[in-house]
């Protein structure tokens, strides 16, 4: 027992670190994922911190102009909740508020604004019951939704075109995610698969951001400390994202954009009575994204939640 | 039953919504065209002025972007250069670059668009003289 304390702490140090070393921010190349999610049969309110961080490279179309490099960091705050409908049904929205900077040549530039408002409906299709007798549970839920144009979008920028994550706070258009989330848990140790993918569809410049899939794997060990219960986790994610297309009406693909990123996960997860905080970091193990000119550096995520 | 039924459905959206329209036309160079409105050939500017850099540029379907250059064509000195990245099959540039040439000389003024990134690209070019 004072092994997987000692262990957990560790971990919780490390994520800590980690999220404070990177002083950067974070909009997701994808769409939300849920993970794995708190005590199900209650509503909660939370808030959440992100950062992505990239690097990228702008090749110019003359010859004789040298490559841009830059960096690139996505800071998101978003408020998120989820309200219980009855024993099955649930309702997940998301605030984000979006602070983009880029650094080029010495030079910064930023945008920020309120994001594109995302509102899920979800139904739990498999539910074992949260009785003590049972060692083995499942849970498996589905839902979709929808993410409306709420956030600022000034139109296509040179950097869209040259496939790097949108640095806009929102994309112009409407958007409908779908979700997959299954739980399963044997004694104390489990397993979460998230899976969410984005149909996008084109904005009024009929520019459209490619659809975008998100997968996670995670294992996780529950530890029970008191009134403390403790979660540490760890697994993969893999993140795909389809071309973009210039204009949608006339076919034309964007083949700068889109690709993959394959990153190991670390986090833990920690619950006290109706309060709940969650750390999480990401590390790219392999990526191929915008013809290799798009690099993710890492991500973290923090966030903290009350149930009621 | 029913839980696979419902994920096959939503495994088929997902499926269904990854296909990607695409509008592939072969490069046919002679559908692109280049119009200068300015500068004409032949134009005398003196240094400090503002030459105007202003042409349509148009194809059948998506270019890259276009880049254009200036160039002193006695001493092959590249002056200017500057390019845009614009993915539509209208561009229309407007543009000016001060004219910061001391001598008398010939600058030739080429427009390049740029259909895709495997150097599929088309130029016109006209000559224009500074003085002092």
């Amino acid at each position: 027992m004072i092994k997987n304390i000692i262990g957990c702490l560790l971990l919780c140090i490390s994520t800590w670190h980690t999220a404070n070393a990177c002083d950067a921010c974070g909009c997701s190349i994808t769409n939300q994922n849920l993970g794995l999610l708190p005590q199900s049969n209650r509503h909660f309110a939370g808030i959440q911190y992100q950062n992505n961080t990239f690097n990228s490279i702008q090749r110019p179309l003359s010859d004789t102009q040298p490559d841009i490099y830059s960096e690139e960091y996505y800071h998101t705050v978003q408020l998120w909740g989820r309200v219980f409908i009855g024993k099955r049904w649930q309702i997940f929205a998301f605030l984000p508020y979006r602070n983009n900077l880029r650094k080029q040549s010495g030079a910064s530039g930023n945008i920020s604004g309120i994001g594109d408002i995302t509102v899920l409906v979800n139904y739990n299709l498999l539910q074992t019951n949260d009785s003590s007798m049972n060692t083995i549970r499942h849970r498996l839920q589905l839902g979709g939704g929808v993410k409306a144009p709420t956030g600022r979008y000034l139109g296509v920028s040179e950097l869209d075109k040259a496939g790097l994550p949108n640095m806009q706070p929102g994309t112009g258009a409407w958007d409908i995610p779908l979700n997959l989330n299954y739980t399963f848990k044997y004694k104390k140790t489990g397993l979460n698969l998230d899976a969410a993918y984005n149909i996008t569809t084109p904005n009024r410049y009929n520019y459209k951001y490619g659809n975008r899939l998100n997968t996670q794997l995670l294992g996780f060990y529950w530890l029970n400390m008191k009134q403390i219960a403790i979660l540490p986790q760890a697994g993969i994610r893999y993140e795909y994202a389809l071309h973009d297309h210039d204009n949608y009406d006339k076919g034309w693909l964007n083949r700068q954009t889109g690709g993959y990123i394959l990153s190991a996960v670390a986090g833990i997860q920690a619950y006290y009575k109706s309060f709940g905080v969650q750390l999480s970091f990401y590390k790219p193990v392999a990526q191929a994204y915008a013809n290799g000119d798009i690099t993710a550096i890492q991500r973290a995520d923090a966030g903290i939640l009350l149930m009621f | 039953m029913r839980q696979i039924a419902t994920v096959a459905a939503l495994l088929s959206i997902v499926t269904i919504t990854s296909c990607q329209r695409e509008e592939v036309t072969p490069i046919q160079q002679e559908d692109l065209s280049i119009n200068i409105i300015l500068p004409e050939n032949g134009d005398i500017y003196k240094k400090g002025d503002d030459i105007p850099l202003k042409a349509d540029i148009r194809y059948i379907s998506q270019m890259h972007g276009y880049i254009i250059k200036i160039t002193d064509k006695n001493s092959g000195a590249l002056l200017y250069e500057t390019e845009g990245h614009t993915h539509d099959d209208k561009i229309s540039i407007n543009q000016s670059w001060p004219n910061s040439v001391a001598n008398s000389t010939d600058l030739e003024v080429r427009f390049i668009a740029v259909i895709d990134h495997d150097d599929n690209e088309k130029s016109k070019s006209v000559t224009i003289s500074t003085r002092p």
